[in-house]
C-alpha cells in the first residue's frame, strides 16, 4: 500500500497569505521545488521510510499521534536537508531528527487511554500476516516503550535497532557513561513492565 | 524478559508495519506546522500584541482617557509594559526559532527549551507587578466610582484567567519540548 506524503515546501519562515504574495512578486522567487533537492529527499525517506514508521508507531499514543508525528518527522527532515553536510552519517542524522521531533511532540502513551492504544494496534499491526502471538508481544512492547521518559525511550529504541553507545551518545547529547547507566535502567524497568503486563494477561 | 526477546519483538515489527509504509512522490506546499513552530509562532503573535499595547497607551498619554499625574504615570508604565513584553517575547521567539532539531542533538534541544521557559518565567515577576500597578493607576486616574471599580476588577480577572490559561499553555509545549 502507497500513499503520497506531501510535506511542507519553500522557506517556512515566509508569511502566510497575501503577503507572502506580495514578497515573492516583490522579489521575483521561483517556488518551484528544486528537482536535484526533492529527488535527495525522496531517495532518504526510501531508505530509512521502515525506521521513520517504527519510532513514529513506538512515539505515538493513538491512530491521530502516529499520522501527526509521521507528519512532522518528515517536515522536519525536508526543512534540515539542506544544512546535512554529512557531519554524521546520514542514519544517525534521520535518528537525530526522528527524535527530536518524536520527544518534542509526543505525550506518554501512558497517559493515552487504553482504547487508543487499543484502536492503535488493532489498526497498524497488520493481522494478515498470521501471527497472531507477535502482534500481542509487539502491542505489550509499545505500551511498555511508552511508559519511559521520552529520552530513555530514543535512547531504549536505538539500542534495540542495535547501535552502539558512542552513536546513541552522539544523537541524545549525553555522556557515554550517562547512556550506558539509564539505558541499563531503562531496561530493566522495561523488563519489569512487560513481566508485570504479562502476568496481568495484557 | 530479556533484552535478547524484546529485540526480536522490536525486529518483527518492521514486517509488521510493513504495510504503513509510504512512497514520497510528490511534495506540495501545506500549512503543517510543529509544535516548535506553534510555540515560536505564538511568541511572535504576543510580541506584536505589546507593540500595539505600547502603541495604545502612548496615544493615550495626552489624558484623553487617564488624566492627571496618576492618568501620566498610568500611560507611561504601559508603555513601559507593553514594550519590554514585546521586547521578551521577540528574543524568545528568535531564540526558539534559532533551535535546529537536524543539527542539535536531544538533550541540547531540551536544554535550550528550558531555558527560554526559565526567561519567560522570570520576566513574569516583572510584568505582574508592571500590570497590576498600571491597572491600580489607571483607577485612581478615573477617580472610579464602585460600579467603575467594579467594572476594572472584572477586567482585571478575566484579564488574569486568559493569562492563566496562555500560561498553561506555554508550560505544556515547553514541557513537551523538553520530554517531559
Amino acid at each position: 500500500m502507497t500513499a503520497t506524503i506531501d510535506t511542507t515546501l519553500l522557506c517556512p519562515t515566509l508569511p502566510r497569505g497575501w503577503l507572502r504574495l506580495l514578497m515573492l512578486m516583490a522579489t521575483g522567487a521561483d517556488t518551484a521545488p528544486d528537482p536535484a533537492a526533492e529527488r535527495r529527499f525522496i531517495d532518504l525517506v526510501s531508505r530509512h521510510n521502515a525506521l521513520i514508521t517504527k519510532i513514529c508507531f513506538y512515539f505515538a499514543g493513538s491512530n491521530a499521534d502516529f499520522d501527526d508525528l509521521r507528519q512532522d518527522v518528515m517536515l522536519n527532515l525536508w526543512r534540515g536537508l539542506g544544512s546535512f553536510r554529512g557531519e554524521s552519517s546520514e542514519m544517525t542524522w534521520v535518528y537525530r531528527v526522528c527524535f527530536n521531533t518524536c520527544v518534542s511532540t509526543a505525550k506518554r502513551n501512558a497517559r493515552a487511554s487504553m482504547p487508543s492504544l487499543e484502536d492503535m494496534h488493532a489498526e497498524r499491526l497488520d493481522t494478515s500476516a498470521g501471527g497472531g502471538e507477535t502482534e500481542e508481544r509487539i502491542a505489550l512492547l509499545h505500551r511498555c516503550i511508552g511508559e519511559l521518559n521520552p529520552l530513555d525511550r530514543s535512547m531504549v529504541m536505538m539500542r534495540l535497532d542495535g547501535r552502539a553507545y558512542e552513536e546513541i551518545a552522539e544523537v541524545t547529547g549525553l555522556p557515554r557513561n550517562t547512556v550506558a547507566t539509564r539505558l541499563r535502567r531503562s531496561r530493566q524497568r522495561l523488563a519489569d513492565l512487560m513481566t508485570k503486563y504479562e502476568k496481568d494477561n495484557y | 524478559m530479556e533484552s535478547e526477546e524484546m529485540k526480536k519483538i522490536w525486529d518483527r515489527t518492521d514486517a509488521r508495519l510493513a504495510s504503513l509504509e509510504t512512497q514520497v512522490k510528490k511534495i506540495s506546499e501545506t500549512r503543517n506546522r510543529t509544535a516548535l513552530d506553534s510555540l515560536a509562532a505564538r511568541y511572535r503573535r504576543y510580541a506584536i500584541l505589546g507593540i500595539a499595547v505600547a502603541l495604545m497607551f502612548a496615544m493615550q498619554s495626552s489624558g484623553r482617557i487617564f488624566s492627571g499625574t496618576y492618568g501620566l504615570i498610568a500611560s507611561l508604565l504601559g508603555v513601559a509594559l507593553g514594550l519590554s513584553c514585546s521586547a521578551a517575547d521577540w528574543w524568545l521567539w528568535r531564540k526558539l526559532g534559532s533551535i535546529d532539531i537536524a543539527r542539535m542533538s536531544v538533550s541540547e534541544v531540551a536544554e535550550r527549551a528550558m531555558a527560554c521557559r526559565r526567561v519567560h518565567l522570570m520576566f513574569m515577576f516583572w510584568s505582574i507587578p508592571l500590570a497590576i500597578a498600571t491597572v491600580t493607576l489607571i483607577a485612581l486616574s478615573l477617580k472610579a466610582t464602585p460600579y467603575m471599580t467594579a467594572s476594572i476588577l472584572t477586567g482585571a480577572a478575566i484579564g488574569l484567567a486568559i493569562g492563566i490559561c496562555q500560561l498553561r499553555r506555554f508550560l505544556a509545549d515547553y514541557r513537551a519540548l523538553a520530554g517531559d
